[in-house]
């Protein structure tokens, strides 16, 4: 079991490469590493439900997603366990994606323990990452695509303050031969930054 | 559009398993409480199931708000 409470949380000082560590409220994110993932995260990857609007494949093996964990950087590809601060559990991961040239990031996140949907995991942690991506790591624009059909997702995306930049029409197939819409959903560090700001303020009155 | 906006209540009542008198006309994802991302689920599988359809990606994404929800019933039900 690894000790999420004594570690601390990431800085100002981050540099890129450093593993990265973030604590919500009842969450705790960072670096991902192929030891820190139990045997029983192979369930998620089995279960048709968490990989239904997923791009990885159903059915990978472990040890195939462990090598994946070994291809991110912490510079311009980040993979970031999510773990129940309380229990220690990991539950899921997210993905960013970094274009350093056009200073833009691509973010997605798997809950792979379901009895977590609809406990709000993802918009408690996004938050804390979103912060992170735009105010420690300077990157200018989030985005992400979403299967329209992946409603969840999308209701979080919007809550979060993510505008619509477009839908890509029939874009994927899915299990049963039919076609999936694509939605594409964008954020600005100055948008964010206005967001958060509205936030403290309604917390203070 | 006022009998449009009383059906959205009232689906939407449904979703977040809330009373629709507790809904108000400009309430949205914001200031119920009680609308989140499964709720918002409910919703587009509520109104897909009532009126046989299939609710397209971009009011998947705008289906937020009281208002919304009831303009949208009123271009399916006309």
């Amino acid at each position: 079991m690894h000790n999420l409470s004594k570690k601390k949380e990431s800085s100002n000082k981050w540099k890129l490469g450093q593993p990265i560590y973030l604590k919500a409220e009842n969450y705790t994110l960072r670096s991902l590493e192929p030891g820190m993932v139990p045997d029983s995260a192979q369930s998620w990857f089995e279960n048709e439900e968490v990989m239904k609007y997923i791009s990885i494949t159903l059915n990978v093996r472990l040890d195939v997603f462990k090598r994946y964990i070994r291809t991110f950087d912490n510079r311009d590809s980040w993979i970031l366990g999510i773990w129940d601060t309380e229990n220690r559990r990991l539950i899921g991961f997210y993905r960013v994606f970094i274009t350093r040239y056009n200073n833009r990031a691509v973010t997605s996140v798997l809950i792979g323990e379901t009895e977590y949907w609809g406990r709000g995991v993802v918009i408690e942690t996004r938050i804390k990452l979103l912060d992170f991506i735009f105010f420690q790591a300077g990157i200018h624009k989030v985005t992400a695509k979403v299967m329209a059909r992946n409603f969840s997702a999308v209701f979080n995306y919007k809550k979060l303050g993510f505008s619509k930049e477009g839908v890509r029409h029939q874009h994927i197939v899915d299990d049963k031969g039919g076609w999936m819409d694509v939605v594409l959903f964008g954020l600005l560090q100055d948008d964010w930054k206005k967001l958060r700001q509205q936030n403290q303020e309604k917390e203070v009155d | 559009m006022e009998n449009s906006l009383e059906l959205a209540k009232d689906i939407l009542a449904r979703a977040l398993d809330i009373e629709s008198e507790g809904i108000a006309a400009d309430d949205d994802m914001n200031s119920l409480e009680k609308w989140d991302s499964l709720a918002h689920m409910r919703l587009i599988l509520s109104l897909e199931e009532a009126y046989n359809i299939e609710v397209d990606a971009d009011h998947i994404v705008d289906l937020v708000s009281v208002q919304a929800i009831g303009q949208y019933l009123g271009e399916i039900t006309n």
